[in-house]
Parts: structure tokens; C-alpha cells; sequence
């Protein structure tokens, strides 16, 4: 459903209200529209209590933020041999990050998600944290093309990444409108 | 019984029940079978999650739960594969049926933890389940040994497959397979349980086996292609040293694999082979649960969730190779490996496989096993999850409390009424229904939680109901397990039920008065229950009140001590009920149901309402339009394009006729007789105040009896100024009283109503369909009040007439029955005619009235034998009242007496008598229909009443009514003489001009005499009455209507006969004269002289010329008539004579055979020449002539037959015998020899022709003995066969002589 930033600050917050369930949510829009989104209007989205919402947390920056320089060295450097591993490790910080980011706050919202599909990290983590009143919500740059939804679709025909399917709820996704 | 009364108080719900302080909601099997939410610590001891185990409900899924932990407790023997303890199932449910919770359960089970299966014996032994019944049994035969000492375990790993696989647009082999997830699984698992790597993958196999047997071997080869820029570029390359840490390296398995993967292309294309390790999923996972028993576990317990959704985007080949990895694992490696390999799939959605679901789910591959299928386990699972009952011993109280003031746990009965506890069972339905709209089993749980916990914490002591969930229902939202349907909270789903509730609940807040003030709380509760319901789409139909009590479960005095019982409860709630459905559109009353009405959210109805009636309370011109309105009230309806409604519901006013200011001609019954009359509604104020005159009744005109006159204004005092003015005694003035306050109330109401449809009707839209069936609903319930003020108002009022000044009456029906009474007490002070007194089950009409001319009146009788007829019904119930027939058994006109006809023919007499040759219709009527008739008298006959006693005297003949108008047709008048061949309808009647007297017929008694001859009737002669002689008159011209034609042909016929015989006609004369006499012109109107002319023209008579009959006349007429029978007579014997005729003339010779007829033929010749005697005496025709002519055809008919019989026989016989000679051998030998050239040629075709020809003469008849025989009847020689029987023998010798001439002529060739 292609809203504006306001109808889809709205409808979060209805979403917001459910005590049960699951709670993972996705916005796509151009890299443009989102950053749009998210320096005006998502500051001005509410809880279901009229609290104030947490911003939104670079998840690249998160990710490399957790991971100790060294590590971080040898993760680089062993990239391009150790694939896998590097792909393991990812899936790994991303749960534990999500774990302690929601062990501290029941909201988080995630933008500059590269790292994720760059990687094609799983994304089961996602949907197995936002349960029980833990909430995440997903800034995806990306757009509806029928029943598949493109992310990256400004970069070129190489770099586009489909989000899995039935990941977030028809519903649990709106797309800014322009 | 009260709460007070009761012996033990109701305890507050806290103390009876016990409430999670949350409730799981989603269970993720990664997170909820190790105790912690999976921690590491808890995944490498081995610990479940006590809570998990805590709060599943066994009992539901019992069956599948002991034939998984048979399965898993069982022992293990490789080499038995009959009894392979390995299985997987398929364990399908709707969304939030609780499947990951189950496989989190079994899941937790399965690792042996002794502190869950404690857990598991507490919750069996608290359900009362036995040693033998309970599931902890499988934990003490087989997984708890299988979980100690030596024994590691059961191995169990899991995956929740939603969220898997994405990748890159375009490329194939983007996504896993699910053998590498089940491996990923595994490897996860066991490197958490054991803190190493385990080689799965064959990477990792070909990993181990570099170690173990090939690194001497390629050793440097392998340093040297991990540098190697033709495989690796610059950042890739790396030093094997590293390399085989990073290989040995088992604290970290994807590095193992990443090492492993780089070994496979150094054996592939580096050393160009292929390691011999296997590859296929088969083996690998074959491979992996090996592995895993010689690690010391027990078995693979692999639990995959939400397999169906996962599948459900794979490309075709991924699928292919996912189902393949499924029937892998549950069945190659569990049964026909014998591995100890457990495969537990949850699934939303039954499997759409591409190999075939039959390969995939079997009882030997995966097992299907539905969940929630049983209701009962519906209502266990969502009870057990949202509470415990902990004092199960004190919930008596509740029972007998609540039973006394509702119906329901009578109904449903203790037990049930425990099982629910505090649960209203309906409500769970309800919440169900609503929840599989949003979501399904798990919203419904968290609504009964949430409540619970609520009720708890205020110390309630009160069962839960529908409204008490409410605020949880209307808000909960979820996402399905990643069904892509859209679904939201109900006030988003259902936006205009909602809005209407909205709306519903504004109005009841905002009531200022009445019950929806003073219970506006349960008001509310009501309005909530109703949309839950209609949300649901349960109840399609509606809520009792008894049903919207139980739902509601508040006592009518709730908070005054509860002491109503259920009756009381009952009437309370069927009032609040239909206020709240009077009051709110949203509410609509179906029969005795009540249903929510999704409609309004847009306007306050009410407050329209109010407006419109406080500006209708100072606007006199809308209340009288609404009380004009009222009293020509004949339903209301609107037609819009969004609603069609009568909103009076058929309530009528009983003025609709005439209000405000017209009038009815309306009929009504006095003395069994219909009377016409005409109701006016005037404003008779303003007539009176005005001084204007009223219609007069002028009955002769009009043929109406009565005038009413109804006020549409009260005008009590004004009456007998009305009377004065009126000067008619059959008028008759109602004025209505003043209206009461309360009835003025009532009047503004309904002003206010109209202007609120006056102003939404037309508009198409949703406030005006609003606002219109909110008057639709005011006025359902306060029609019957609002129109009553007008018939209250009326029948406090005045009824009075000239004689008449205060008439009691009763305002109850319709206006003819109020007004019947009264007009008939007018009448029968004024009236003469009210000595009329019908007694048939029918009124008398002026329909019936024709009807009793045409049965009576005009044909002066019924006669016996009439098959009975609407006509002579009518004679027979209306006439003896009439006046017209007398009950004396003859069923004949009979005017005797009645003083209505002598009054008439004395008036008419007297009318003649004044010089008057004829009188007109209206003269007549204006003396003998309404007042002041002949005499003074006011006769109140009617129109047609007065027809029919008129028509009686022209029956009898003493008038005769003159017709002018088209109704007459072609009929100038109507006398004694045609009246009886008329069908009397309407407009003959309305075209009766004048009236005049009629003279008896002259002529009669000459024509008597004549007239009997001719009927042959000697009664004629006697008759005296005008009515039968015309009868006989009319008699005698209609026999000489059948008699002409007759006579004709008579006279045709008899001169054919005797010119065929030869003889001359004896009474031709006769028969002219009697054809004359029959053909004279005779006219209707003069047929007595026209008669007597005839008779003297035709025989020569003079009794028209001498004006009297004379004997000799008559008994030459009566001569003539037997002549005329007798020739009709002779004529019946017309063949006889003819053939008589034909036989006479017969010769026959004397010697011959039919000598002996010669005398007697001669004798007939004799006898037809006797013809005149003959024509007189028909035995003189049969002894004379006929008899013998039966003698001499016998003989004759004898004697031919033979001849025809020798002769036809022996010439036939001579013709076939000549016909065969041309194919005779010896004729053939003829034609053998002509052919012989030197014999000489002969003319065979001449010879045959010849021959043939000898068949000339021979006797031929045209007719066949039948044929013959009847002919013989007619005459002695039939046509078309020429036999004389004299010359028969003559015949015969000729036949014979022709064969033999036929014969020589071929024999002489």
C-alpha cells in the first residue's frame, strides 16, 4: 500500500498498540524518500503509549560497531576465502544485536540495511525476535513489482535483491508514497 | 436466591482461579525449547524450557504426542527394520493453532531433561491421568535411560524455515536447499551441545579425509594452488599454513566448510579428480545422523516449522529437491535404513507437492496429523492457556447465583457451566469467530487472558462475558505467520460497523431521559454484545432477549444486590431491548430478535430530532398539515435509491379516504338492503362560520340515501347551526373534539417526524438513509399511539341530525361500520320502505335487483324443473321480501298484497286519470325514492326497487314502459309482449323514459278456436289473462315459424313420388292452401288480426272479414291439419312406393320360373293406382301395397339370386378357360411348329387373339351379390346388372359354346 509518511506513521502506531503477535515491519521507498521519511516524519511517529519512537538505527553501523577491531581486520582480510564464515559471523552479530537492542527497548527500527543482502545473510532472525511486544521495523529501499518486492531497485539489474517472501505480512508493509 | 441469601458468597475471581502473568503468544521453536530462550548455556546442558512444557495442554493432541514419544522412547535396534523405530510427520493447522508451541513441547521433551518431565508428570497427575495413561510414561521407559549414563541423548535440531532463501534477482540457484538447512541445523546444534565442528557436509568429509590420508600426499601441491593467481586472485590467495589451522580449526565450523569448499576445487581443478565422496542428499544426511550416533546420541529428532510457507516460493526444482530431502529423512533413512531419524514438519497449509503428495505424506514416510480438528480441544486449549481454576470446590456459588437470575446455566448445565468457568461459553464463540477474522486461536486466547488478569486484579466476582472482552477484541491486530492476507484490528476492518457503533453508543451517552439514561452502562453492554455478534457473523437472525440477558449477564437490579430472578431479568431486558431498537438505527428489531444494524456515524439523529420539534411546536401550519397528514394517513412510504420503507407500517387512518377535504360515496347495509350515500370531510368551522351551503342528498338523482358530513376541525358548538341550515333528516354532522395535551404531544411528534423526511428523503446519501430509518424505527412503535389521537379525538366528538341532535356511537372500524348504525337509525325514522326487511345471507343491491327481473319479474314464474341460476337465487331470496312472490309453493309473480305496487299503480292511475297519456321515469322516482313522495309519504325506495315493481306491472300488463337511450337497443318498449324475451340489465333500466297503461288484446276469442286446432290445444280456447293469451299468440307464430319449411318440403317430396309412380296429387290443393296460410305475413306487435287474415286469405275463411270463428271453419282446419299428417305419413313410405312402382311393372313370361309372380305383380300395379286411398289410410298403404310388394321382393330376390349365382359362376368359368388355352401344351406345339420354315410360318399372334376373342358375349355384372341383393330392394332389375332371370339358361349355353369355339379355333391350326 503506497501511503505518506504521516498515514504510515498512523497505521505503526495502531500496529504498535497490538500487545500479541508478531511486530515486523517494512517501509520501502527510494533511498531519497526514505531519508526524507525518516529526518521529518518518522521523529514525529508515536507509540501506542504517545511515547516518542527510538530512531532508527544504522544497522550497517551497528554491525561493524559490534564487531572488535581485530576481528574486523581478520574478517576482512579472510572475505574473499572465507565466505561463509564471514556470512555465519553477520547472521550472527545480527541476531545477537537484535537480541540486546530489544532486551532494552520493545521498538527498533532498522535503516541502511546493505550489509544484510550484500552478504544474503538470513533474515529468519528478524521475524523469530519480533514476537511477544518486541516490535522491528525494516526502512527498505526498494519497491513493489506485483508480488515480489525489489530492494535496490534505483541500482543497477546486478544489484537488485528480492525480499523473502511472506518475511513481513502484506499489511506489516506500506510503501511511501512519492 | 440473592448473593446476600446465599449461604456462601461469591469469591472474587482471584481466589479461584489462577492467571499467567503473560502468555506466550508466538512460540519460535529456536527460542522456546532450551530453557532461557535457547541460550548457549542451556543448549550445551541440555535444558528445556520448563515453561514451555508448563503451559501446553496435552490433552488435545494427546494422540500425537504418545505416538511421537513411543516413537522416540522406543529402543533402538539397527538390524530390526520390521519395527524401525524412525518416522516423520506432517502436522498441519491453521495459523495460530498452536503447531509451534506443540513442536517446541516435543522438542523440549525430547532432550530427556528430567526437571520438564517432572513438569509433565505434575501436569498428568493434576489432569487425572494414571500411571499407564500418563505421556511421563514414555520418559520412564525409554528416554530417560536414552538420556543417561552413557547415552548422550536424543540429538535435536531445529529450523523455522520463514524468513529463509531471498537472494539475487536472476539467478537460479539463489537459495538453499533444504538438505543444507537441515544440515546448518544440525551442525548449529551440535557445535552448541558440544563447543566443535562435526563433518556434515561433504566439503567438511573431504576435509577430514585430507587430513587423515592425502595431506602428505598433496601437500605442497595444495600450498602451491592456494597461491595460484589462475585460481585465486590477489586478496583470495593465501598461505596453507593458514589454511590448515583454519582446517583444524573445530571451534568454528563454516570455517571448516569454507576450507573444505576450497579443497573441493583443488581436487576437481587442481588435481583434475573428483573426490569419491558422496554427494547426493541421501547420503549426506545418511552421512549426518551416523555421525551423530557414534557421537552417543540416540537418534536425530529434526523439527522443521512452518515448512508449507517456505515452500510455497521455491522454484519447481527447489521444491523437487526439498520434498526429496523430506522423504529422505522420514522415510530412506528412517525405515529403509533402520536409522533412529525423527521428523516432525508444521505446516499452515496442506502440501502442494510437485513429486506427488502421495510420495511425501504416508503413514511410512510423513505422517498427516491435523491439529484442533475436535471443539472440545478448542475450548481446553484457550481455557487451560488462560487460566487454572484452583478452588474448583468453591465455583458452587456462582452456579446457583447465576442460575437464578439467567437461564443459561440451567441450560448448559453445572458441569459445562465448571468446564468455562468464568467463561460465558457463548462469548468464547463469539471471540473465536471474531479472532479466525483477524487471526485465529491465538487472539482468542489472549482476549480471555487479558480479561482474566483483569478481572483478577479488581477482585471481580462476576463471570466474563462478551462486553467485558470488548476493548480487546475491537483493538487486537496480528500478522499471520506470513500469510499475505491483510488483516487489521475491527475498528479498521470494520470501519462503517464501527462508525455505526460509534455513533450508537454517542446516542445513549447523550440520552437525557427514559431508560437508556438510567441503564445506559447495560446499554452499552447490549449495543457491544449485538456488534460482536454481527462482527462474527454468528446469529445472522438476531439475539433473543433471553439470549441478550445471558450475553450481558448483568441483573436488572446488578448493583443493588442481584436479588431479580430471571423473570424479572427477563421483562427488563426486553424493554431496554426495544427502547434501545426504538431509539438507535443501529438496533433493529427482526421478529422478537434484535440485530446490529450497521448504518449512521454521521449525524445525531436525536438532536435533529429535537430541533425539528421544538420549531414544529411554534409553527402552527406544520402541525396542521401533520394532522391532515393523519387523518388521510394510508401508508408512508419512501422510495430512495438507498432504502424503500412504509414507515406507518401499514397504519391507516380511517378518513384516508376523504381527508382533508374530500368525500366517499360509500354504501352501507340498513335492513338487509344496501343504501347509498356520500361521506363529506369539510372544514364545517369555516362552513358554518361562512354560511355556506352544503350538497343536498337529492336522492332521484343521485339514488343516495344519506349525506355525512365530517368536520376536520373541532366545530362541537357549531353542530346545530349545521342542522338548521341542512333541512334533511338524513344528514348527519361529526365533529371532533379538541385534542388532549398529551395528544397534542403526540401531533408535535409527528410534525417533526414529517419534517425530518420531508428534508432527508430525497437525498442520496448515507446521513439521509440514517435519519430516515431512525423515524422508520420511532414510528414502528408510535404509529399505532399517533394515529389513535385522530380516531381518540373523533370519538370523544359529536355525531348529530335533524331528529338526531346527540347520537351515541362507537369510533371502532372502519368508517362504514361506525357510520351503519347511525344512518339506519336516521332512515327508519323517515322511511317507509324500512317495512322492507331482507333476510338473505347477501345485502340486497341494485345488482340483485336486475337479477331478480331477470329470475322473476319478467317471465312471471319459475318454472319447475329450472336448474337453479344466479337469477332465480336471487328471485327466491329477494322477492318474497320484495313483495313480488308469496311463500305459497308456485314460484310465480305474485304482486298481491304488496303495498309498494298498488301504491305505484294507483299513483299511475291516478296520473292517467289527471289527463297524463304517459308519466316520465323521473316523475316517478322523485315520488316513490327518497322524502316527500306521493301522498306525503317518504317512500325511500330505490332506483332499482322501483324498476322492479314498475316491470312487474308490465309483467302483468298493465304498463308499458317506453325506452329511449342507447341501452335500448333497437327495443322500443317494453310490454307483457317481449319483456320474457329480453335479458334486463342496467342500462335498460336507465333507459326507461315513460311509463303509459296498456289495453288487454283484442281478437283473441275468434282466433281461439283456430289456435287449438292448430296447437291442438282445446285450453286455449279458455284463457282469459292478458299475459296468456300473449303466450299463446307467441305460440302459435312460432309454429308457423317450425311448420313452414316443413311444409314446403312436404309438398316437394309427395309431388315427386306420385309424378314417379304415375299419379296424379290428390290434396294438392290442401297443401297450397296450408303453405299460404303458413307464409302470410303476421307482425309481432298485430299478431292476432294479422292471424285471422291469414286464415282467411289462405282457406277462404271470414273470420278476420266477420270478425267471429265459426264451427264448419274450424273443423275444415282441423280436416286440413290431419290431411297434412297423413301425407307426412304416406311420404315416410316414400321407397316402399317407389319400388313398389318399379316391381309392378315387371314382365315376366307365364312358363317361366317366375310365372307364379305374374297375379301379384299385377296386383301392385292395381293398388298404386288407388293412390288417394291409400293417402288417407296408412293400414289401407300397408295391407294394400306394402305388405304385398314384401312378398312378391321376396320371391323375386330368390328366384334372381340363383340366376345370378349359375350364370356368373359358369361364365367365369368359360373366361379363365379360354384365357388358358394360349399357354396349353398343345397350343405351344402350335407355336414349335409355325416356327419350321419348310412347314410353313404361321400367324401365332393372330391364332391367340383369335382365340380370345371367343370371350365376347360372355354375361358381365358390375355388381357383386351383395351389391345385388340391396339393390333388389329398390327395383327388380338392378343398374349395373343386366340378368333378366327368364334368359338365364340362355346365358349359361352361350358361355359353353364360346370354350368350345375357342377351342376348335386351336385346334384346327
Amino acid at each position: 500500500v503506497k501511503l505518506s509518511g504521516h498515514e504510515i506513521n498512523s497505521q505503526l502506531r495502531q500496529k504498535l498498540e497490538m500487545p500479541t503477535g508478531r511486530h515486523l515491519y517494512g517501509i520501502l521507498g527510494t533511498y531519497e524518500r526514505l531519508e526524507s521519511y525518516v529526518r521529518t516524519i518518522f521523529p514525529e511517529a508515536r507509540g501506542h503509549g504517545g511515547e516518542r519512537l527510538p530512531g532508527p538505527i544504522n544497522l550497517n553501523r551497528a554491525l561493524l560497531e559490534r564487531i572488535p577491531d581485530n576481528d574486523l581486520k581478520d574478517l576482512v582480510q579472510a572475505e574473499a576465502r572465507r565466505p561463509e564464515t564471514i556470512r555465519k559471523r553477520l547472521t550472527d552479530e545480527i541476531d545477537a544485536l537484535l537480541a540486546e537492542m530489544l532486551e532494552v527497548k520493545s521498538f527498533v527500527a532498522l535503516e541502511q540495511v546493505e550489509l544484510v543482502f550484500a552478504y544474503d545473510l538470513e533474515l529468519s532472525s528478524l521475524r523469530i525476535r519480533a514476537v511477544n511486544q518486541k516490535h522491528i521495523l525494516l526502512l527498505l529501499p526498494g519497491e513493489r513489482s506485483g508480488d515480489r518486492i525489489t530492494l535496490f531497485h534505483e541500482a543497477s539489474a546486478a544489484s537488485h535483491r528480492t525480499l523473502p517472501a511472506n518475511l513481513i505480512p502484506e499489511n506489516h508493509l506500506w510503501e511511501l508514497l512519492g | 436466591m440473592s448473593q446476600s441469601q446465599t449461604m456462601f458468597a461469591r469469591r472474587s475471581l482471584d481466589q479461584l482461579c489462577s492467571v499467567p502473568d503473560e502468555i506466550i503468544d508466538v512460540y519460535v521453536v529456536e527460542r522456546h525449547i532450551w530453557a532461557d530462550g535457547g541460550s548457549p548455556e542451556a543448549k550445551k546442558k541440555r535444558r528445556a524450557e520448563i515453561k514451555t512444557v508448563r503451559d501446553f495442554l496435552i490433552n488435545p493432541v494427546r494422540a500425537l504426542l504418545e505416538e511421537v514419544l513411543r516413537q522416540l522412547a522406543a529402543p533402538y535396534d539397527p538390524a530390526n527394520r520390521a519395527s524401525a523405530i524412525g518416522q516423520g510427520w506432517w502436522i498441519q493447522a491453521e495459523f495460530g493453532s498452536d503447531k509451534s508451541h506443540l513442536l517446541s513441547f516435543l522438542g523440549a521433551l525430547a532432550l530427556g531433561d528430567p526437571a520438564a518431565w517432572e513438569q509433565v508428570r505434575a501436569l498428568e497427575t493434576a489432569a487425572g491421568k494414571g500411571k499407564r495413561d500418563s505421556i511421563y510414561t514414555f520418559y520412564e521407559n525409554g528416554i530417560a535411560r536414552k538420556s543417561s549414563g552413557n547415552s548422550r541423548g536424543i540429538f535435536v535440531a531445529v529450523k523455522t524455515l520463514v524468513g529463509q532463501g531471498g537472494g539475487t534477482i536472476g539467478l537460479s540457484d539463489t537459495g538453499r536447499k533444504l538438505t543444507e538447512y537441515v544440515l546448518d541445523a544440525v551442525a548449529d546444534q551440535f557445535y552448541a551441545e558440544n563447543g566443535r565442528a562435526i563433518s556434515l557436509y561433504p566439503v567438511e568429509v573431504l576435509a577430514d579425509r585430507f587430513e587423515k590420508h592425502d595431506f602428505e600426499r598433496y601437500h605442497r601441491d595444495l600450498a602451491r594452488f592456494l597461491k595460484d593467481p589462475a585460481f585465486f586472485d590477489e586478496e583470495e590467495q593465501e598461505d596453507v599454513d593458514k589454511f590448515l589451522r583454519d582446517l583444524r580449526d573445530t571451534r568454528n565450523p563454516t570455517v571448516r566448510r569454507d576450507c573444505g569448499s576450497r579443497l573441493w576445487r583443488f581436487y576437481r581443478e587442481y588435481l583434475k579428480t573428483t573426490p569419491h565422496i558422496a554427494l547426493e542428499a541421501e547420503d549426506v544426511l545418511e552421512h549426518a545422523v551416523r555421525t551423530l550416533l557414534a557421537e552417543g546420541y540416540e537418534g536425530l529428532l529434526l523439527i522443521l516449522d512452518e515448512v508449507s510457507l517456505f515452500m510455497k516460493n521455491r522454484t519447481d526444482d527447489q521444491r523437487v529437491e526439498d520434498e526429496k530431502t523430506l522423504v529422505v529423512l522420514s522415510n530412506r533413512l528412517a525405515k529403509v535404513a533402520c536409522l533412529p531419524v525423527w521428523t516432525v514438519c508444521s505446516a499452515q497449509q496442506a502440501l502442494e507437492s510437485r513429486m506427488g503428495v502421495k510420495n511425501i505424506i504416508a503413514h511410512d514416510r510423513l505422517k498427516e496429523f491435523p491439529l484442533l480438528q475436535d471443539e472440545r480441544g478448542f475450548y481446553d486449549i484457550v481455557l487451560a492457556r488462560a487460566r487454572q481454576v484452583t478452588e474448583p470446590g468453591a465455583l458452587a456459588p456462582y452456579f446457583e447465583d447465576y442460575r437464578q437470575g439467567f437461564t443459561w446455566p440451567d441450560s448448559v448445565g453445572q458441569a459445562r457451566f465448571t468446564q468455562f468457568f468464568p467463561f460465558f461459553p457463548p462469548a468464547i464463540d463469539v471471540v473465536r469467530a471474531v479472532s479466525y477474522t483477524l487471526t485465529t486461536l491465538r487472539s482468542s486466547v489472549h482476549f480471555m487472558h487479558q480479561t482474566l488478569k483483569t478481572q483478577c486484579k479488581v477482585k471481580s466476582n462476576e463471570l466474563i462475558t462478551l462486553w467485558q472482552m470488548f476493548d480487546d477484541v475491537v483493538n487486537y491486530e496480528e500478522d499471520p505467520s506470513g500469510t499475505t492476507e491483510g488483516l487489521a484490528a475491527i475498528r479498521s476492518k470494520f470501519p462503517e460497523e464501527w462508525r455505526a457503533y460509534e455513533t450508537a453508543r454517542r446516542t445513549v451517552g447523550r440520552a437525557t431521559k427514559g431508560r437508556l439514561k438510567v441503564y445506559a452502562s447495560r446499554c452499552e453492554k447490549i449495543l457491544k454484545t449485538l456488534l460482536l455478534y454481527h462482527i462474527a457473523r454468528m446469529e445472522p437472525n438476531g439475539l433473543s432477549v433471553e439470549q441478550i440477558m445471558n450475553s450481558v449477564m448483568e441483573w436488572r437490579d446488578h448493583k443493588e444486590g442481584q436479588q431479580a430472578d430471571r423473570e424479572d431479568n427477563l421483562g427488563h431486558y426486553e424493554v431496554l431491548c426495544e427502547e434501545l431498537a426504538r431509539e438507535l438505527p443501529q438496533i433493529r428489531q427482526v421478529g422478537k430478535n434484535f440485530v446490529f444494524n450497521p448504518v449512521g456515524g454521521g449525524v445525531d439523529v436525536r438532536e435533529l430530532f429535537q430541533r425539528a420539534r421544538g420549531l414544529a411546536e411554534t409553527h402552527d401550519v406544520q402541525q396542521r398539515q401533520a394532522w391532515e397528514h393523519l387523518l388521510g394517513l394510508n401508508g408512508w412510504t419512501i422510495d430512495t435509491p438507498l432504502l424503500k420503507i412504509d414507515l406507518t407500517r401499514d397504519a391507516r387512518s380511517l378518513f384516508r379516504a376523504i381527508a382533508p377535504s374530500e368525500q366517499q360515496v360509500i354504501d352501507v347495509e340498513w335492513h338487509g338492503r344496501q343504501v347509498k350515500g356520500t361521506v363529506y370531510m369539510r372544514d364545517l368551522l369555516d362552513v358554518a362560520a361562512r354560511g355556506q351551503s352544503l350538497p343536498p342528498i337529492n336522492t332521484p338523482d343521485t339514488d343516495h340515501d344519506f349525506a355525512v358530513f365530517i368536520s376536520n376541525k373541532p366545530c362541537l358548538d357549531r353542530v346545530p347551526d349545521l342542522l338548521r341550515r341542512a333541512r334533511d333528516p338524513r344528514v348527519l354532522f361529526w365533529s371532533p373534539a379538541p385534542l388532549a395535551p398529551a395528544e397534542k404531544d403526540r401531533l408535535l411528534d409527528f410534525t417533526a417526524y414529517r419534517r425530518l423526511i420531508a428534508d432527508y428523503r430525497d437525498k442520496d446519501t448515507e446521513e439521509s438513509r440514517e435519519v430516515v430509518q431512525w423515524v422508520a424505527n420511532r414510528l414502528r412503535d408510535e404509529i399505532g399511539t399517533i394515529v389513535k389521537l385522530v380516531t381518540d379525538s373523533y370519538a370523544r366528538g359529536r355525531i348529530a341530525a335533524t331528529d338526531h341532535s346527540e347520537m351515541s356511537f362507537a369510533a371502532v372500524g372502519e368508517l362504514p361500520a361506525i357510520l351503519t348504525p347511525l344512518v339506519g337509525q336516521v332512515l327508519d325514522a323517515v322511511y317507509e320502505s324500512k317495512a322492507l326487511a331482507f333476510t338473505a345471507p347477501a345485502p340486497f343491491t341494485d345488482a340483485e335487483a336486475i337479477k331478480v327481473i331477470n329470475g322473476v319479474v319478467k317471465t312471471g314464474d319459475i318454472p319447475r324443473g329450472t336448474k337453479p341460476n344466479q337469477y332465480t337465487n336471487a328471485a327466491e331470496n329477494y322477492g318474497y321480501a320484495l313483495g313480488i312472490m308469496k311463500k305459497d309453493g308456485t314460484r310465480q309473480l305474485n304482486t298481491k298484497g304488496c303495498v309498494f305496487v298498488e301504491a305505484l299503480d294507483k299513483w299511475i292511475d291516478a296520473q292517467i286519470a289527471a289527463g297524463n297519456e304517459s308519466i316520465g321515469m323521473d316523475s316517478l322516482c322523485k315520488n316513490f325514492t327518497g322524502i316527500g313522495g306521493a301522498g306525503g309519504k317518504n317512500y325511500g325506495l330505490s332506483r332499482r326497487m322501483l324498476d322492479v315493481y314498475l316491470l312487474c306491472l308490465v309483467r302483468e300488463g298493465k304498463l308499458r314502459v317506453t325506452l329511449s337511450g342507447k341501452g335500448a337497443g333497437a327495443l322500443p318498449h317494453l310490454d307483457y309482449t317481449n319483456i320474457a324475451d329480453v335479458t334486463v340489465n342496467a342500462a335498460l333500466l336507465n333507459s326507461m323514459a315513460r311509463v303509459e297503461r296498456l289495453e288487454a288484446p283484442a281478437g283473441w276469442p275468434v282466433l281461439a278456436p283456430y289456435a287449438a286446432v292448430l296447437l291442438q290445444n282445446d285450453g286455449l280456447k279458455a284463457l282469459q289473462r292478458d299475459t296468456e293469451i300473449q303466450k299463446a299468440v307467441a305460440a302459435l307464430l312460432q309454429f308457423r315459424d317450425a311448420e313452414r319449411p316443413q311444409a314446403d318440403d312436404l309438398a316437394r317430396r309427395l309431388d315427386d313420388l306420385l309424378a314417379d309412380v304415375g299419379q296424379p296429387n290428390p290434396i294438392a290443393e290442401t297443401l297450397a292452401a296450408w303453405k299460404q296460410f303458413l307464409a302470410a305475413p303476421v307482425e309481432a306487435a298485430h299478431a292476432i288480426p294479422h292471424l285471422l287474415n291469414a286464415l282467411d286469405t289462405a282457406f277462404g275463411y271470414r273470420a278476420y272479414a266477420d270478425n267471429e270463428s265459426k264451427a264448419t271453419e274450424v273443423d275444415d282446419l282441423a280436416t286440413r291439419r290431419q290431411t297434412i299428417l297423413k301425407a307426412a305419413a304416406f311420404l315416410r313410405h316414400e321407397r316402399d312406393i317407389r319400388a313398389a312402382h318399379y316391381y309392378s311393372r315387371l314382365k315376366v313370361t307365364k312358363s317361366g320360373v317366375l310365372g307364379e309372380l305374374r297375379s301379384r305383380l299385377d296386383l301392385l300395379g292395381r293398388a298404386l293406382g288407388r293412390v288417394a286411398e291409400l293417402l288417407d289410410s296408412e293400414a289401407k298403404l300397408q295391407a294394400q301395397l306394402l305388405d304385398p310388394l314384401e312378398d312378391v321382393r321376396k320371391t323375386y330376390r330368390t328366384r334372381f339370386l340363383q340366376a345370378y349365382d349359375e350364370v356368373t359362376g359358369r361364365c367365369e368359368g368359360a373366361r379363365g378357360a379360354i384365357e388358358g388355352l394360349p399357354g396349353s401344351p398343345p397350343f405351344r406345339a402350335v407355336e414349335l411348329v409355325a416356327g419350321i420354315e419348310t412347314l410353313g410360318k404361321q400367324d401365332v399372334a393372330a391364332l391367340r387373339q383369335a382365340v380370345l376373342d371367343c370371350r365376347a358375349g360372355l354375361f358381365v355384372s358390375r355388381l357383386d351379390r351383395d351389391g345385388v341383393e340391396r339393390a333388389l330392394r329398390e327395383r327388380p332389375e338392378p343398374d349395373g346388372c343386366p340378368l333378366h332371370v327368364d334368359q338365364a339358361g340362355a346365358l349359361v349355353a352361350a358361355a359353353e359354346e364360346a370354350q368350345q369355339r375357342a377351342r376348335g379355333s386351336s385346334s384346327r391350326r
